[in-house]
């Protein structure tokens, strides 16, 4: 580390020479006016604008008439040239985000380009402060034998970067020359995508740490020490990731598939290296959940082996209509649904003699589970018309209510009322919405749909 | 940190003197800190009467050390000194990417009429020669009591059983060229001044070249750099090498190592080749470290300075005129001293159009370097056989005008 703080002090000889000095004074003047520009700016889009462009605009224009009048500037014009490319990106990536905030290229931009571009221009200036080649080989550190020098952390640090940035990207790729090449489903395809993508991880870690110099020994010693660490500080996380693998394996879980998660159907929408992502029904919301969840608790699924959902509608019929009649119209009305599948065919079934009516129950399967409220809905509606121009009633209980006095001015009032309802004598009147009494009083008041 | 926020909180900026100098890309690791230490050991005398003054060293890979010194200097971020060979040295002048040395006396002095290559047309030093390395035999004295002193010996050394080793890079062959009397003829193919003749030196050094590719204990390396390495590994008994490999081979070989003058041939001397190790002033230091970087040269170039280091025995030859090699105080300064004097010395008036023959003035370095390499393909092909006599012939004896 000693070293690394020799190297980069030495650098400050530089500023001896007053063609660095005065570049590198004319830069920190525009960056601080950049900043004033921004914090007073107004809110305005155009003067916004102008304040991106001010710091890179700074630089080049005065840096390319500084060169014509051979005024040392090529540290001048070489920022201007990287802010400029900073600024564009993120101009631009700002742009892309206003239509859609989960823009891909806008992703990209913000993973990749930029995070390259800064790269290139600390490595640049590295290679004209020293020499990349000397500085990589500065030791900062040493762990079980091995010198760790700073070509190495470098390359070890971006391409684990890289690696987690890109690996989706990769093995959604692979993923679908895989289904090209071998026509297998798009089911196939979203379970092989994690598979993959644990496999580009765990190959460029290896690749990553024996290229940076790790010895074989010495990466069994790491894996085990980072083993034991694990399974105290990363348990769960440690766990997530194997149940996932696991449950790609099994097969078990698919993208694609219906479950009943708290009674709610939901979507499997992709298997993840810590979660599975879902989509519940009722109100779209996304739904993680860590994979040791699903891997330990019992989950219901609606798809397992079949892509369709089955879904029933109960309904009752008053007793004095015959069953075969209100079985047969029940599949009917089924059958003519078009979003009803024809096999398994839709089947109904008087399934309870109930209190005020026979209890019916069609049962039928549509293509696509998350359908199956809709189709639900729309069957009832069309049952109940059905019902309606075929006379067949659906019972109901009724509930009668009777105004009385309380407490009784007489016996008669009482053996009236029969104690059936009770009202006390000073709501009566706000009751009945009069002080008279009123012969209407005795029939029923309103009738309630229970 | 510390010495960041020490070094921020003095107004001034802190003495710095940049020095920037090539290593071979393919031991570069290796090879870095050797140099680093040799040159630290050898400028002692500067860092003990400045020691306020800090030496940041920048080291590229001499492949393209000069498009990086380029790119530095447009950024006015050069280095204030360059220690190089005269070829990178030669490169970057013409690139206008050092600059001429001040006191024109005080070199005068030192080199008087050495190194005449070192001088512009004013006769001022566009750069100063520091120390020179020659190509000598490097043998295992456990297995060879005495080198051969002629291509004879040699031959017969390995017809005894021992192993030889040689280059087929061409500088690193161009000795037995000498052995074999073919230097004037190549030097007239260099300068361009050849009348068409069959070059029948440069036919009998091809001839023995063959005739020792056949032999079954000399081995021909395309690397020059293995030679130490299987010298060292007893997979060679004799090879040549060059006076700055010397530490490095005693640190290994100890005093199993042994070093003499390369053989010379019946009727002629031996032909080693030299480099000489120069410093360069950068264009883009401040005052300050301009004064600073001459007198890092001063103090190195001086006789005091250089008799020291050759006293040191370190395989190196001063630079300095008034430094005599003692050639009776070790076998290897007799060694060193028989290779630059006697037998590169003889052919002063050759080498010029020798280095023209291997690195044909071009406008380009690359151009320069193309010739280089295909050189070095022929003389690889010939010694592995794939190439006869007359073909590496023509390639060798071709010029711009053909």
């Amino acid at each position: 580390m000693r070293d690394l703080q020799i190297e980069v002090a030495g650098w400050l000889g530089y500023l001896d020479r007053w063609a660095v000095s005065w570049q590198i004074t004319f830069i920190l003047c525009v960056v601080f006016a950049t900043i004033f520009i921004r914090r007073n700016r107004h809110s305005s889009s155009v003067k916004r604008n102008l304040a991106i462009l001010f710091g890179p605009t700074a630089l080049l224009v005065p840096g390319m008439l500084f060169r014509v009048m051979t005024i040392p500037s090529g540290i001048i014009f070489r920022i201007g040239i990287v802010w400029a490319l900073l600024s564009f990106i993120n101009w631009l990536e700002s742009r892309l985000k206003i239509d859609n905030p989960k823009n891909q290229l806008a992703s990209w931009l913000g993973l990749i380009v930029r995070p390259a571009i800064l790269i290139g221009a600390i490595i640049y200036f590295i290679d004209r402060l020293s020499s990349l080649s000397t500085v990589g080989l500065i030791t900062i550190g040493n762990l079980f034998n091995t010198d760790f020098v700073i070509a190495n952390i470098f390359l070890l640090s971006v391409g684990l970067y890289l690696i987690l940035v890109t690996s989706r990207a990769l093995a959604a790729l692979m993923a679908y020359l895989m289904q090209v090449v071998l026509k297998t489903s798009d089911q196939s395809r979203k379970i092989l995508e994690p598979l993959f993508q644990y496999l580009i991880v765990a190959i460029g870690f290896v690749t990553l740490a024996l290229l940076a110099g790790v010895q074989g020994n010495t990466f069994l010693v790491i894996s085990g020490s980072i083993g034991v660490g694990l399974g105290f500080g990363l348990k769960d996380t440690l766990g997530n990731l194997f149940s996932g693998i696991y449950l790609l394996l099994e097969g078990a879980i698919k993208p694609g598939e219906i479950l009943m998660i708290e009674k709610e159907p939901c979507r499997v929408i992709s298997l993840g290296l810590r979660v599975t992502t879902l989509s519940r029904q009722r109100d779209d919301a996304e739904l993680l959940i860590p994979n040791q969840v699903l891997f330990a608790t019992q989950a219901e699924s609606f798809t397992a082996g079949e892509n369709y959902r089955r879904e029933s509608v109960v309904v009752g019929a008053a007793y004095h209509h015959d069953p075969q009649q209100v079985i047969s119209l029940l599949e009917q009305i089924a059958q003519s649904h078009k979003r009803v599948l024809n096999k398994p065919a839709a089947q109904a079934f008087a399934i309870d003699f109930a209190d005020s009516s026979i209890t019916y129950k069609l049962k039928f399967s549509v293509r696509n589970p998350l359908e199956a409220l809709n189709v639900g809905s729309e069957l009832r509606q069309q049952i109940w018309s059905a019902f309606e121009e075929n006379n067949i009633t659906i019972p109901f209980p009724q509930r009668q209510v009777y105004p009385m006095e309380w407490p009784p001015k007489d016996e008669n009032n009482l053996q009236l009322t029969g104690g059936r309802s009770v009202m006390t004598e000073r709501e009566q009147p706000e009751a009945t919405g009069s002080s008279e009494k009123d012969p209407s009083q005795d029939k029923p008041q309103r009738q309630q749909r229970q | 940190m510390t010495i960041l926020l020490s070094s921020c909180s003095s107004l001034k900026a802190p003495n710095t003197l940049f020095i920037s100098y090539p290593v071979d890309a393919s031991s570069f690791k290796d090879d870095v800190p050797k140099i680093q230490s040799r040159i630290d050991e050898y400028t002692e005398a500067f860092q003990s009467s400045y020691p306020e003054t800090r030496l940041v060293y920048i080291t590229y890979p001499s492949s393209k050390f000069v498009q990086q010194i380029e790119a530095d200097a447009n950024l006015n971020l050069g280095p204030d000194l360059i220690i190089a060979d005269t070829g990178t040295a030669n490169e970057l002048l013409k690139r206008n990417l050092t600059t001429i040395l001040p006191d024109k006396k005080y070199f005068q002095a030192i080199y008087g009429s050495r190194f005449p290559w070192a001088r512009n047309a004013n006769g001022k030093y566009v750069y100063a020669p520091w120390v020179v390395d020659t190509q000598i035999a490097c043998f295992n004295n456990t297995k060879i009591k005495e080198s051969p002193s002629t291509i004879q010996e040699l031959e017969n050394l390995s017809a005894s059983g021992r192993k030889i080793g040689l280059s087929s890079d061409p500088l690193n062959l161009i000795w037995s060229a000498g052995s074999k009397g073919a230097m004037a003829e190549i030097s007239s193919l260099g300068n361009q001044v050849t009348s068409k003749q069959a070059f029948p030196s440069i036919r009998g050094w091809l001839e023995w070249l063959r005739k020792a590719a056949l032999y079954n204990n000399i081995y021909f390396y395309d690397n020059p750099r293995d030679l130490g390495k299987n010298l060292q590994n007893n997979k060679l008994d004799w090879c040549t090498c060059w006076g700055l490999q010397i530490d490095d081979l005693k640190r290994k070989m100890g005093s199993t190592l042994s070093v003499a003058a390369l053989p010379n041939g019946m009727k002629s001397k031996a032909s080693p080749p030299i480099s000489t190790i120069v410093f360069a002033l950068g264009r883009n230091s401040s005052k300050s470290q301009r004064k600073m970087a001459l007198k890092f040269i001063k103090s190195s170039v001086n006789t005091i300075s250089q008799r020291k280091l050759q006293l040191r025995e370190s395989g190196l030859l001063a630079a300095n005129q008034n430094v005599a090699i003692p050639p009776q105080s070790s076998k290897q300064n007799n060694a060193l001293d028989t290779s630059y004097n006697e037998q590169n010395n003889h052919y002063e008036k050759d080498w010029h159009g020798i280095y023209r023959w291997l690195f044909p003035q071009e406008k380009t370095s690359k151009n320069s370097l193309s010739r280089y390499w295909q050189l070095s393909r022929t003389f690889r092909e010939f010694t592995n056989g794939y190439l006869g006599i007359n073909e590496a012939m023509k390639i060798l004896t071709m010029t711009k005008e053909n």
